[in-house]
C-alpha cells in the first residue's frame, strides 16, 4: 500500500480519521460502500455510508503458504444484502471484491485518493441472526479470499490420466503421476528402457 | 420510515445535547493516538417530571409513535431554539459550501448589520443531508445582509448556492438509543418521571 505524503503526514498526527472503502463487484452490478457515518464520492463513483458495512475482519499472518480470508460483516437489515445471501451463489461466488484505504483531515475530507490495501475473490456469504426477542442482533458475514485462494483447489484442478487419456489414448505419461505426488522420497526414476516399453 | 415532530407544548425537567465523536484511543507508556472512524454526531436526552397519570397521553403518544428505533425525531436544542444574535428573516446561502466545509456564508437582504452569536445553531440540508451545525464565532452581517460564519461540526455533505439555511428552531433527526418504553405508576395515579436519550441519526 503506498500513501502518498500528504496521507503519511495525517496518520502521524495525535489524532487520525480514516474511512474503508469496499468494493463488490456482484453479477448484476458493484457496490461501493464506505465505513464513514456519510456518503463520499471519489473515483466517478457515490461510496454509501450510514452503516452498511459493519465489521472488516482482520488479516492474520500464518506459517506456511495458508491463505487467509478476510470478512466483512454486512448490513442485514438492509434488504438487497438479504436477497444477495438467499439467492443465485453465482451473484457474489469467485466475483472481485476490493478494499480502499484512506486518512482523512480533521473535517472529514479525503487525503488525496484512496489506495488499495486488499483485493480478493468473493467465496461465501451467510446470514445470521442471534439473541433473544428484543435483544436479537443480525450479521451478514461475507467472507473473501485472496489470489492464493486458487491454491487451496490446486488438487481439483491437476489433470489426471483419465482426463490426458480422453484426448492421447496411448499415452501412459500421467500413469504414475499420483505415485509421484503422494511418495516424492521413495521414488524411483526409471530408465529409459522401461520408458520405452 | 416517518420523521416525528417533537410537540412544542410539551415540557421537560431538563435537557441535554452533546457531540458524540466516533473515536477511540490507543495509549501505551510510550505514546498515544485516537482514532476517528466516522464524523460527530449530536445526541440529546430529556427528562420528564412525573406527573399524575391523566396527563401523561401526549408522552406516551410521543414515545410510541417513534416506533422504538424505527422512525426519527425532529429536535431542536431546546436552550437555543433562535439565535442570540439578532440575525432573522429568509436566510439562504451566498456561496456553494462543499462537503467537510466548517464555514458558511449565508445571505439575508434584510438582515444588513445583523448579528450572530457564538453558540448559535443553523439548520441546513434536507433529507439523509439534513445537519445543525453551530456557529463558532460572533460574526457580523454586512451592508447587503451577507455574513460568513465559522461552524461546527464540519459539513457532512456538500450545499448548493442559495440552499435554504434555518435559524427558527433548526431540527437535526435522532433516533432512540434503546427501544423501550415504560411507565412507572405509583399510588394516587402518579406516573414516575422519565428520561428519555437520542443520538442523531439521519438514515432514513
Amino acid at each position: 500500500m503506498n500513501l502518498t505524503p500528504g496521507q503519511q503526514t495525517e496518520l502521524e498526527k495525535p489524532v487520525v480519521r480514516i474511512a474503508f472503502f469496499v468494493e463488490f463487484r456482484f453479477l448484476t452490478k458493484t457496490v461501493y460502500l464506505s465505513s464513514l457515518g456519510q456518503t463520499i464520492s471519489w473515483g466517478g463513483h457515490e461510496w454509501v455510508g450510514f452503516g452498511a458495512i459493519g465489521n472488516i475482519g482482520s488479516v492474520d499472518e500464518s506459517l506456511g503458504t495458508a491463505a487467509s480470508a478476510l470478512t466483512f460483516q454486512l448490513n442485514l437489515a438492509q434488504i438487497e444484502w438479504l436477497a444477495l445471501a438467499t439467492g443465485d451463489t453465482a451473484e457474489y461466488r469467485g466475483r472481485d471484491a476490493k478494499l480502499y484505504f484512506c486518512p482523512l483531515n480533521e473535517s472529514f475530507q479525503l487525503v488525496d485518493t484512496p489506495v488499495i490495501c486488499w483485493r480478493g475473490t468473493m467465496d461465501t456469504m451467510q446470514a445470521s441472526i442471534t439473541g433473544e426477542a428484543g435483544d436479537a442482533s443480525a450479521a451478514l458475514v461475507l467472507k473473501c479470499e485472496t489470489s492464493a485462494y486458487g491454491l487451496k483447489r490446486k488438487s481439483s484442478l491437476r489433470l489426471n490420466a483419465m482426463q490426458h487419456k480422453q484426448r492421447h489414448p496411448l499415452d501412459t505419461g500421467f500413469d504414475y503421476l499420483v505415485d509421484l505426488l503422494g511418495n516424492p522420497d521413495g521414488n524411483i526414476w526409471v530408465s529409459k528402457l522401461f520408458q520405452m516399453r | 420510515m416517518s420523521i416525528i415532530s417533537f410537540p412544542a407544548a410539551l415540557r421537560v425537567r431538563n435537557f441535554s445535547w452533546s457531540q458524540l465523536r466516533l473515536d477511540m484511543a490507543f495509549k501505551s507508556a510510550f505514546g498515544s493516538q485516537s482514532l476517528e472512524v466516522s464524523p460527530p454526531l449530536w445526541e440529546a436526552s430529556f427528562e420528564v417530571n412525573a406527573m399524575y397519570e391523566q396527563h401523561i397521553g401526549a408522552w406516551q403518544s410521543l414515545l410510541l409513535s417513534l416506533k422504538g428505533q424505527t422512525n426519527q425525531l425532529a429536535l431542536w436544542n431546546f436552550a437555543r431554539p433562535y439565535p442570540l444574535g439578532t440575525m432573522r428573516g429568509e436566510m439562504t446561502l451566498n456561496l456553494a459550501a462543499a462537503q467537510g466545509a466548517e464555514s458558511l456564508s449565508i445571505i439575508a437582504a434584510t438582515e444588513a448589520s445583523k448579528t450572530l452569536k457564538a453558540g448559535d445553531f443553523l439548520g441546513v440540508g434536507t433529507g439523509s443531508a439534513k445537519q445543525v451545525v453551530m456557529v463558532m464565532e460572533d460574526a457580523v452581517a454586512d451592508g447587503s445582509g451577507i455574513i460568513l460564519v465559522n461552524t461546527q461540526p464540519a459539513l457532512r455533505n456538500a450545499l448548493l448556492l442559495g440552499a435554504s439555511v434555518t435559524w427558527d428552531k433548526p431540527t437535526a433527526l435522532f433516533r432512540r438509543k434503546d427501544s423501550k418504553s415504560t411507565w412507572i405508576y405509583q399510588p394516587g395515579l402518579i406516573m414516575d418521571g422519565f428520561s428519555v436519550a437520542l443520538v442523531e441519526d439521519t438514515r432514513t
